[in-house]
């Protein structure tokens, strides 16, 4: 019994992994778009466009299942008593690195957990995101190695947690008045990614599910890259292992298996998806998690995780609107100007937050 | 209490394991105060496969880490 209890304990993030990576896989088979079960950057994008922050009208619906990650994580925290309600570790930077978040992540096309989707899914051009991952990781765990710090978090009174909550309950309530009224407002695309979505009370329910497995599990992939340079410790990554596996062996079973160098909603360029997904992973670091656990992590109420994502909001609406967002057919030169303004600013916040941890100690 | 207090109350994931790291490198026994779950889970699990021993108790609403090293 106590083994069968360590062992569910040493294998809980590979368990929650593998229903993760299986979730995708159903999500794509009930109709959404391609390798896109479950996608931080692409669903923040597309809610970006809902709301009219991006107009690009292939990529505009607010997704269910960030709504019901929401409802998972949420209850998840207050039942486990991870609601800790915290904030005031420089938001506003941390906004900023969300929009550095949106910028590689566009470039890639995807998140950390998308490019697991794609390559269980036969795309071999995510190979060159996956890759990017711990060399994005690793920039950051350059800094925080020297002493990087973007300041202690303080806790905050309990009402304030009441913001988070406020602005996905109103999306909340917009998903609801488009479904019962069909308003014209939020945008839902009528063709293109934004089109393909599963039913959305099972995006809801599947997205309240996966929510509970990502709080529970502590599933983090660039903090599973961390783990590895910083204490060669494998824990993390073991998730990263359940999500590829779950995912290849659904698809394998729903036929969604296609081997094929560039999958659908992607592209070949694979200097882009290394680097793209390279600052992807430099931000994160930076900011102590992925897309994916900022969300969780803004459901566990850290306002500064709230500022994260609406940092990735922002930046999803100006990449689009701009038009420095990659698509299928690649990467624009405005685009890798973005990227590398964007390597330039994550270096940047990245050298002045070791400054200011040295300046800090010198003159105490 | 005479051991060195490290307090990571506040502190970005994973800063606080990088913390407990710095300190015990130095190889006095110390105590590390945290205030989040997942912080606690991390600290214990390097300290695990590091195989040092610790003792881990509630103080104040933050959880009080104690490394015997």
């Amino acid at each position: 019994m106590a083994f069968c209890k360590r062992a569910y304990k040493q294998n809980l993030v590979l368990f929650g992994g593998i229903i993760v990576g299986v979730l995708g896989a159903i999500l794509v088979k009930l109709g959404n778009p391609a390798n896109m079960g479950l996608c931080f950057v692409c669903f923040y994008r597309d809610i970006a466009g809902s709301l009219g922050l991006q107009m690009n009208p292939l990529v505009q619906y607010l997704r269910p299942e960030i709504l019901g990650i929401f409802f998972g994580t949420f209850l998840s925290a207050l039942v486990f008593k991870d609601f800790n309600p915290r904030g005031g570790s420089s938001p506003g930077i941390r906004f900023l690195l969300g929009m550095l978040i949106m910028v590689g992540g566009l470039i890639f096309l995807g998140c950390p957990i998308r490019a697991i989707y794609r390559m269980a899914g036969g795309d071999l051009s995510a190979l060159g995101g996956l890759l990017g991952i711990p060399f994005g990781a690793y920039l950051g765990l350059l800094f925080l190695t020297k002493g990087y710090n973007l300041g202690a978090s303080r806790p905050l009174p309990r009402w304030l947690t009441i913001i988070p909550l406020a602005f996905f309950g109103v999306l909340t309530i917009l998903l609801g008045v488009k479904l019962w009224l069909a308003t014209p407002y939020p945008f839902f695309s009528v063709k293109g990614p934004g089109a393909q979505h599963a039913p959305v009370l099972i995006s809801l329910a599947l997205g309240g599910l996966a929510g509970v497995i990502f709080q529970r599990s502590r599933l983090c992939l660039s903090g599973g890259f961390r783990d590895i340079f910083l204490f060669n410790d494998f824990y993390l990554l073991k998730g990263f292992l359940g999500i590829l596996i779950g995912a290849f062996v659904a698809n394998l079973f729903l036929g969604q298996f296609r081997p094929a160098l560039v999958g659908p909603v992607a592209h070949g360029n694979l200097a882009a998806n290394f680097l793209g997904m390279g600052l992807l992973g430099f931000a994160a670091v930076l900011l102590g998690g992925c897309p994916m656990r900022q969300l969780i992590m803004t459901w566990e109420a850290n306002l500064d995780s709230f500022a994260a994502i609406l940092g990735m909001f922002a930046g999803a609406g100006l990449m689009h609107n701009l038009g420095l967002a990659a698509s299928p057919a690649g990467v624009s030169v405005n685009g890798w100007l973005a990227l590398a303004v964007g390597y330039l600013l994550a270096f940047a916040i990245a050298w002045v937050f070791c400054q200011a941890r040295a300046t800090a100690k010198g003159g105490a | 209490m005479s051991e060195t207090m490290v307090d990571c109350r506040g502190l970005s994931c994973p800063q606080p394991v990088l913390r407990v790291k710095e300190e015990l490198e130095k190889g006095a026994p110390f105590c590390i105060l945290v205030d989040a779950q997942i912080a606690v889970e991390n600290i214990t699990r390097f300290l695990g496969h590091k195989g040092v021993p610790y003792a881990v108790s509630e103080r104040d609403g933050s959880s009080l880490i104690e490394v015997k090293s």
